[in-house]
């Protein structure tokens, strides 16, 4: 009677295991594609007609007609979405309106919290009816195939991605929303705009930066892979941070801070932070961006939180305003 | 010491319409949560009323929110099911078991286990494919709760020893969750989103891989009930019975564990059901466990679909995880309960 | 072996004794761990992302200079050494009277969910009061902490004498995971806004000041001679409350006095360098099998090697994820989950 048991329960959860196994191996779809590289130009030929097959970062996906209802899921794509005048009837702002640009609040007003970016609420995201859905690849991977059930969704990497790959996803949502032209002139204006600054810094500069998210007890930098630091090397300036290990936001004590020694600072929230206290020490005093008062703030929602034309191109006037007069 | 014994043997005479009552409160918890799972299915989402659940089940909704109602909340509500099911019922198994009343899925490993390896699946390899997660969660869960039974035992396994180790390991465990989580700050709300336990992008995928667990397991547990019994009388009169105590307490906790960690790698770490469920349940209907683990399994339900309901619609568009209220809720009952088990 | 001979009644007369066998040991013992803290807080000092050389450092020291390689030294790198050493001292010794005052050879910070409270005290307000920075704090963080692990013993029943092993560590652990998830429900609705905040969270000596030496620098001293000053109190309550209070101790005192002590000590620590996890378990229990349990002697080597215990993970810490910080935190964490796991395992249980 007891080793038969015992047997049993050895053979149900054998069986159990193989049933959940074979369940798990059909669910594969979404995470698959992530290696698929985006390639701006490889869409090109999509352009005007009524189905166009948009490659992104989770594979690609057939989008029909003119979205007219798109939800956006991270703030670079809101930006994408107001550069050409669309205004997204979902966003995920984190249920905090203030987390809205506040060069671009009055022009998106109307549209839907669908609540947190990590976890946006996929009812009130179905509820709003989209004809397309704007997601980042880190943060929506694992409810990609949901997402795909509500509406068409395109995915690219927001967070992590440099200031070109930011320009290549907002070039392809200008295709998935069949507004190729509108885009094109926004981003060519973009780069008129960008060039127009670039030539207010002296031709072939070699000035460095750094640029840091100060906080009250951390010191968060941005290495020169990051989204802010490649908008400034387009720019013809130097990131002292070079690209380096799995992320791109690591963080610095004094010691290394002081070891990078940039002659330019820009930093978010400097007051009340840890580099307030920084800034006391002596040793700081030895760092050429404070000995020079190069220390410039700057505002955490355009520099760090946006990510997207408009921010960029606030950003680099930004930059122009505090170091060349401009 | 605080292990007590927890079950008392059942006097024969009184044990007819004992068994009556007790089927009585079991029957009365599983009606409840079948009118909760009704009745919040609308929670916190718009266009859905709180009676619409209602309406979809007479086929009574236009077309949008019908295909609202079966995409998000059925299958919401069908996992918070098997879920808080799963849970209960590991959780009262391991009570037996290790003879403590705060004995605990989490307890024993198998929650922190499943979370550091969710988090080296989740941030050491990036690219996974989704997939991926929860069979490194359940495995994580299974491998801590072995690791605390191989350090357990000495002779035997102790319960206490049990309960003690199972502490140091999820501690470990915990260390290198951390340790995870400073060296990829980036991604730590997806990671913590994981790691609260919720119900959050869950579907009928998750319920469908999970349901062979519950169909599976539970009733083998349930056949186990007796034998459980004679465990709480003690090593010493149990042996003295004829059972087989250490061979009987490695199937179950096999079991048990086995049960937890599934749920764990579906839901993430929700916390507390697994502990206060089946105390409920020994209150309302003692500790003979073919009426307890039945009681617990529909308070455990019971539990998981309020804690989602109220998570859902406390602030829409927001979802508060599940897990986060369970432990908000459990935390402090258990607190009492210590408090009430002292002395 | 070393649960058993602080929890089980030993004769006076063979306790005192063996106080007199082990001062020889103990000498032997303390040059050695002192040989190693000094060898440890030195290597600190030259590891960094600024090259110095060993030469430079000593010059730095013994000559003030105002070279960078010499400031770095003096303003990050020797503050830096001494903090984790004061910590890891503060942390060790708040163990052994935990330990001594609980009858309870696991009772330490860590077990008592002590992190796991300021932690959710310092991103609460983080949380609900954006514009409050720097000092504010550490009260809080303090508030937080020592609040948690007095519920903790409360709960567990420490004010009815003697506390149970499993039951302490029951309590510990469920206070400390609702805490912990109360924490990650904070940071998960606060997307970016406290995200780094978990990196404070784990407890390091990243970003230490002189500052902070002189922030910690009372509660250490005044801690070390409290808990000295107890020392024989602690040992007659080794013999068992019944016992003790035959030999004239007044026991709650005594206990209140400890308490007191404890209190000053973590929360000095956690005030500067966050939680720092697991010294305050492992170092008394090696010294207690090296010298025995006598805490006049247990005491002062337990402050030692926790220093020494603290310097070696923050140097450790900095080969984790180079050339970026790791919190120390991380480190002893994951050295000292493992003892833990042997602790328990060692554990005499009767059930």
């Amino acid at each position: 009677m007891r080793i038969p048991g015992w047997r049993l329960a050895i053979a149900t959860l054998l069986v159990a295991v193989a049933g959940a196994g074979c369940s798990t191996g059909g669910s594969d779809a979404a995470g698959g594609g992530s290696n698929t590289k985006v390639n701006a130009t490889s869409n090109a030929g999509e352009c005007g007609k009524d189905t166009r097959t948009v490659t992104h970062e989770l594979g690609s996906t057939d989008v029909k007609g003119t979205p007219e209802r798109v939800v956006a899921l991270e703030f670079s794509f809101v930006d994408a979405l107001a550069s050409i005048n669309v205004k997204p009837v979902g966003i995920a702002d984190e249920n905090d309106v203030k987390r809205i640009l506040p060069q671009l609040r009055d022009q998106l007003a109307g549209y839907t919290s669908v609540g947190l970016r990590q976890s946006p609420n996929l009812q009130q995201i179905s509820a709003l009816k989209p004809d397309l859905i704007i997601a980042d690849v880190r943060r929506h991977k694992n409810i990609y195939d949901q997402l795909t059930q509500i509406a068409p969704t395109i995915a690219f990497n927001s967070n992590q991605a440099s200031y070109q790959k930011n320009l290549d996803s907002a070039a392809a949502i200008g295709q998935a929303l069949n507004r190729c032209k509108a885009m094109d002139d926004r981003l060519a204006q973009h780069r008129k705009v960008m060039e127009e600054l670039k030539a207010k810094i002296p031709a072939g500069t070699k000035d460095k930066f750094m640029f840091a998210v100060a906080a009250e007890k951390t010191f968060t930098v941005h290495t020169a892979a990051g989204y802010t630091p490649s908008v400034l090397e387009a720019l013809g300036l130097t990131c002292v941070v070079p690209a380096s290990g799995d992320t791109t936001q690591p963080e610095m004590n004094l010691e290394s801070f002081v070891a990078a020694n940039p002659p330019i600072l820009f930093v978010t929230k400097p007051e009340g932070t840890l580099f307030e206290q920084w800034e006391k020490s002596p040793l700081a005093q030895q760092v050429g961006a404070i000995k020079d008062k190069k220390v410039f703030p700057v505002d955490v929602a355009v520099w760090s939180r946006w990510r997207g034309v408009t921010a960029a191109e606030l950003i680099a006037q930004d930059v122009v305003t505090k170091l060349y007069g401009g | 010491m605080t292990a007590q014994p927890i079950t008392a043997p059942v006097a024969a005479p009184a044990a007819a319409r004992r068994g009556r009552r007790e089927w009585g409160i079991a029957g009365a918890i599983t009606v409840t949560a079948l009118l909760a799972s009704v009745l919040t299915l609308g929670a916190g989402a718009r266009g859905v009323g709180w009676l619409d659940g209602v309406a979809a089940i007479a086929g009574r909704l236009d077309p949008d929110t019908a295909t609202l109602v079966e995409r998000f909340l059925v299958p919401r509500v069908l996992l918070c099911w098997l879920v808080g099911i799963a849970l209960a019922v590991s959780g009262g198994v391991l009570q037996g078991v290790i003879r403590n009343p705060l004995a605990a899925p989490d307890i024993i490993g198998i929650t922190k286990g499943a979370g550091v390896a969710a988090m080296a699946a989740l941030l050491l390899w990036p690219s996974a494919p989704v997939a991926a997660l929860p069979v490194a969660a359940f495995a994580g869960g299974v491998a801590a709760a072995l690791l605390v039974y191989l350090f357990a035992y000495r002779r035997g396994t102790s319960p206490a020893r049990l309960a003690l180790v199972g502490i140091a390991v999820s501690a470990l465990c915990e260390g290198g969750v951390r340790f995870l989580l400073v060296r990829n700050p980036l991604d730590v709300n997806a990671a913590l989103s994981w790691l609260t336990g919720s119900m959050f992008g869950r579907t009928m995928t998750h319920v469908v891989q999970f349901a062979p667990w519950v169909v599976v397991l539970v009733p083998l547990l349930l056949y186990y009930a007796r034998r459980l019994d004679t465990l709480g009388l003690g090593d010493d009169l149990a042996t003295g019975l004829g059972e087989p105590v250490e061979r009987t307490r490695r199937i179950t906790l096999l079991l048990a564990v086995a049960l937890a960690a599934a749920a764990v790698s579906v839901a993430g770490t929700v916390g507390f059901v697994g502990l206060i469920a089946p105390h409920m349940a020994r209150r309302l209907v003692g500790g003979r466990h073919l009426a307890l683990l039945p009681t617990a399994a529909a308070l455990g339900a019971l539990l998981l679909l309020l804690a989602d309901a109220v998570g859902r619609g406390v602030a829409p568009p927001l979802e508060i995880p599940v897990g986060l209220i369970t432990a908000l809720v459990g935390g402090p009952y258990f607190l009492y309960l210590l408090t009430k088990t002292g002395k | 072996m070393t649960a058993a001979t602080i929890s089980g009644p030993a004769a006076p007369a063979g306790a005192d004794r063996s106080v007199r066998s082990r001062y020889g040991p103990a000498l032997l013992v303390g040059a050695v761990i002192t040989v190693l803290l000094v060898v440890g807080l030195l290597w600190s000092i030259t590891l960094g992302s600024v090259a110095i050389s060993v030469g430079t450092v000593v010059a730095a020291l013994f000559h003030p200079g105002t070279s960078m390689q010499e400031m770095v030294v003096r303003t990050i790198r020797l503050p830096r050494a001494l903090l984790s050493g004061v910590v890891g001292a503060n942390m060790g010794v708040s163990g052994v009277v935990m330990q001594g005052i609980t009858g309870n050879p696991l009772a330490a910070p860590e077990i008592l969910g002590v992190s796991a409270g300021a932690a959710v005290m310092v991103v609460g307000a983080l949380t609900f009061v954006p514009g409050l920075v720097g000092a504010p704090l550490v009260p809080l963080a303090f508030i937080g902490g020592a609040g948690a692990g007095l519920l903790v013993l409360a709960l567990a029943g420490a004010g009815r004498g003697r506390v149970g092993t499993v039951r302490l560590a029951l309590a510990g652990f469920t206070v400390a995971s609702l805490l912990l998830s109360a924490t990650q429900g904070l940071i998960i609705f606060n997307d970016n806004d406290t995200g780094n905040v978990f990196f404070w969270l784990v407890g390091g000596v990243n970003f230490a000041t002189w500052s902070d030496l002189v922030t910690v620098g009372p509660w250490a001293v005044a801690g070390l001679v409290g808990a000295l000053a107890l020392a024989r109190s602690l040992d007659m309550l080794a013999l068992g409350e019944d016992l003790a209070r035959g030999l004239g101790l007044r026991v709650q005192r005594t206990r209140l006095l400890g308490g007191a002590v404890i209190i000053g000590l973590v929360a000095g620590s956690v005030a500067v360098a966050g939680p720092i996890t697991f010294v305050g378990l492992v170092v008394p229990h090696i010294v207690r099998r090296l010298v025995g349990t006598a805490h006049a002697v247990v005491i002062p080597l337990s402050a030692l090697g926790g220093a020494t215990l603290l310097v070696y993970a923050d140097i450790a810490s900095r080969f984790v994820n180079p050339p970026y910080e790791v919190p120390a935190g991380v480190v002893t964490a994951l050295i000292g989950a493992p003892f833990f796991v042997a602790l328990a395992r060692r554990q005499r249980i009767s059930s």
